[in-house]
């Protein structure tokens, strides 16, 4: 089986093969890594990968409005380390990362919109509010990275939106 | 008045906290919950919990009436307003006792006389307590302020006499500033507090935010349970608190602990409560403000004396007697707490929301952890970023350090970014290790913080997610929407109801 993950911008591909003696091994970037799941109770996993042992924890969701697949592993040594994965699949929608145009505005954290301060269509100046976003008591100003044109506006007051959701997109242009 | 059940009028970790103290005692606690804590853990942890509104604080949490109608409505005897919310609002106080009901804390009055900065400092002067030099006049002109800072000496502090909680604070170094400073300062303290009065106070130069725990009887017994360093802060909002202090000597300690006892019996001060002071580098210490409230780091207090405050506050409200006397109190070992927070401090300390879809917390000698939330939780925007506090006890402040640090390291938390790999690195910072902290270490330290974990993606992981991908194919049912459900994974879909009432 292959499975498909992006982390950090980049994707990283991984070809799972049962084998006859009921281990499993693993194809990624050219290398192959023979795997024995010792347990796996409730989300842990306790793996033999490559002689050595690995204890991770991992767990799924989607996400309520983009819709992403994400996965969750920890591995937990002397330095635990978590990471979140977008599972890449034909249809899915990628959470908008660097390579999002100079124009869009994603959201920075999650968070309610509070107010929104344009409307599509309207010119507006780099530096100019487009709208609140509040969380956790904290509010965040929302502003033009460049100026031209409002094009869309992809949220209104009250909507919850998060992180990496377009908010908002601006083409980029002089002003008359 | 027996008490046999007590509605707690909060949420999350403080909450689930207190409810644990009330089934301990034998007295029955009944919970408040909004839309989005319908599952949370407090609410399955009550004996009954009661709906209040939609999710945000305002039309919830926030809302003392319905507190009360909640508590009258399942036969309490007693709300106890956990910190934060309605905890330190002088009317929620008085409209409890005129429901008949007791409130778990100190007096309306008190709670009042404490909430005004500047009517707390005027107090307190009168009590001799040293209070921050400082300057405060009602309607007090610019010229005025410009007038006081130089007397005073900068820099100076510009506060909002109606605020707290490190709110509108500014700090002005040159008399330049000042007057800019006081218009912002007016202008946000008008909109946080709808109080638009200012004063001034002398900013204390490397200073260290060290708090004393004090705990009234209703007849008249105080006693102080020592100190909190909690200088590690970012922002005005504390991340990491300790005890004993570094930099606090027995001499010290016996002084502040007489002044903030002097500073309760000043407002007739019933309950818990907490009073907080800066200190100088030269040891001078001012009293800052009093928090008529238990607090957030009430638990390394609890770890060193070996007193239950939740338990006794209960025990208080009910009219009990202090079941000990100043000399009867001893400090022992070192307790240091950390706040876990829902926030990327990757992302600028910016909050993170999403699925608990695994907690794993620590457990060994001399750890403790107070959450909030567990597997199946969620944490939303809606409220604070505080999820939970891990707290460590040791013989000696590098032997809690070390716990701090593995418990730390153990504690799993998928589903949503949380500080705690920041926490880590803060501990081992050798300016954290030598106690050589103040309230401006993590500015100064840790501006630009990045994740210590590899941005390459481990093999190890990559083949963990697969793993459990594989696995949850294998055991497959799937859902109408064609998302494996399997045993490894369950995608954060759940409709689960919620119970209204009873069991």
């Amino acid at each position: 089986m292959e499975f498909r993950y992006r982390h950090h911008d980049a994707d990283h591909a991984i070809r799972l093969e049962h084998q006859p003696d009921g281990s499993l091994r693993a194809y990624v970037a050219g290398q192959e890594h023979s795997i024995q799941v010792l347990s796996s109770p409730e989300g842990q996993l306790n793996l033999l990968i490559d002689g050595q042992r690995v204890h991770a924890y991992a767990a799924a969701t989607r996400t309520p409005q983009m819709h992403l697949d994400l996965r969750y592993v920890a591995l937990v040594d002397r330095e635990t380390c978590f990471f979140e994965l977008e599972k890449v699949t034909g249809s899915g929608r990628q959470r908008s990362g660097k390579q999002a145009a100079s124009g869009a505005l994603t959201a920075q954290m999650p968070g309610q919109v509070m107010e929104v301060a344009v409307e599509e269509g309207i010119t507006v100046n780099e530096g100019d509010l487009i709208l609140l976003l509040e969380a956790m008591k904290m509010e965040i100003r929302v502003t033009a990275p460049l100026s031209g044109t409002l094009e869309r506006l992809n949220v209104s007051v009250g909507d919850q939106v998060e992180r990496g959701q377009m908010l908002a997109e601006i083409k980029p242009g002089g002003i008359d | 008045m027996t008490i046999t059940r007590i509605l707690i009028a909060n949420r999350g970790e403080i909450a689930v906290r207190l409810i644990r103290a009330c089934h301990e005692l034998g007295i029955e606690a009944v919970a408040v919950y909004s839309d989005a804590d319908a599952n949370a853990l407090h609410t399955r942890l009550a004996d009954e919990a009661i709906h209040i509104g939609p999710s945000t604080p305002g039309e919830s949490y926030l809302r003392g009436e319905k507190h009360i109608a909640a508590a009258r409505g399942t036969g309490c005897q007693a709300i106890h307003p956990g910190f934060g919310f309605l905890s330190e609002a002088p009317d929620f106080a008085r409209a409890v006792r005129d429901a008949g009901l007791i409130f778990i804390g100190p007096s309306a009055e008190a709670i009042q006389a404490m909430g005004i900065k500047t009517e707390a400092r005027a107090l307190m002067q009168a009590a001799g307590v040293p209070v921050v030099p400082g300057f405060q006049a009602a309607d007090a002109a610019d010229e005025d302020f410009l007038h006081a800072a130089r007397e005073i000496g900068y820099p100076v502090m510009v506060k909002a006499a109606g605020g707290g909680g490190g709110k509108g604070i500014r700090i002005v170094y040159d008399a330049d500033s000042l007057l800019d400073a006081l218009a912002g300062a007016r202008r946000e303290a008008q909109s946080a507090f709808g109080d638009s009065e200012i004063f001034l106070e002398k900013y204390i130069e490397n200073g260290r935010h060290i708090e004393i725990q004090v705990l009234a009887d209703q007849y008249g017994n105080t006693v102080h349970l020592y100190e909190r360093e909690c200088s590690i802060q970012r922002r005005h909002q504390k991340i990491i608190e300790e005890t004993p202090s570094t930099i606090v000597t027995p001499d010290l300690r016996d002084r502040m602990g007489q002044a903030a006892v002097d500073a309760a019996r000043a407002v007739d001060y019933v309950n818990a409560g907490t009073v907080e002071f800066i200190v100088a580098p030269d040891r001078t210490f001012y009293f800052l403000e009093m928090n008529t409230r238990l607090q957030v780091e009430h638990p390394i207090t609890e770890l060193v004396t070996g007193i239950d405050l939740a338990i006794l506050q209960i025990r208080i409200a009910a009219g009990e007697r202090l079941p000990f006397a100043q000399a009867d109190l001893a400090q022992q070992g070192h307790a240091i707490e950390c706040r876990v927070y829902a926030e990327d401090p990757a992302n600028h300390f910016l909050p993170a929301t999403g699925p608990v879809l695994r907690t794993v917390e620590p457990a060994g000698p001399g750890i403790r952890v107070d959450a909030g939330v567990v597997t199946g939780d969620q944490v939303t925007i809606h409220y604070d970023p505080m999820i939970a506090k891990v707290i460590a006890f040791g013989a000696t402040r590098a032997d809690a350090i070390r716990k701090m640090d593995w418990a730390l390291a153990q504690y799993v938390i998928l589903g949503l970014t949380t500080n705690l790999q920041f926490l880590r690195d803060v501990l081992k910072h050798p300016t954290f290790t030598s106690g050589n902290i103040d309230t401006q270490f993590i500015d100064r330290h840790f501006a630009d913080w990045a994740e210590p974990c590899p941005d390459d993606l481990p093999v190890e992981a990559l083949i963990a997610a697969a793993i459990a991908e594989f696995q949850s194919l294998g055991s497959l049912t799937s859902g109408g929407d064609g998302t494996p459900k399997g045993d490894a994974y369950s995608p954060w879909s759940r409709a689960d109801s919620f119970r209204i009432g009873g069991r």
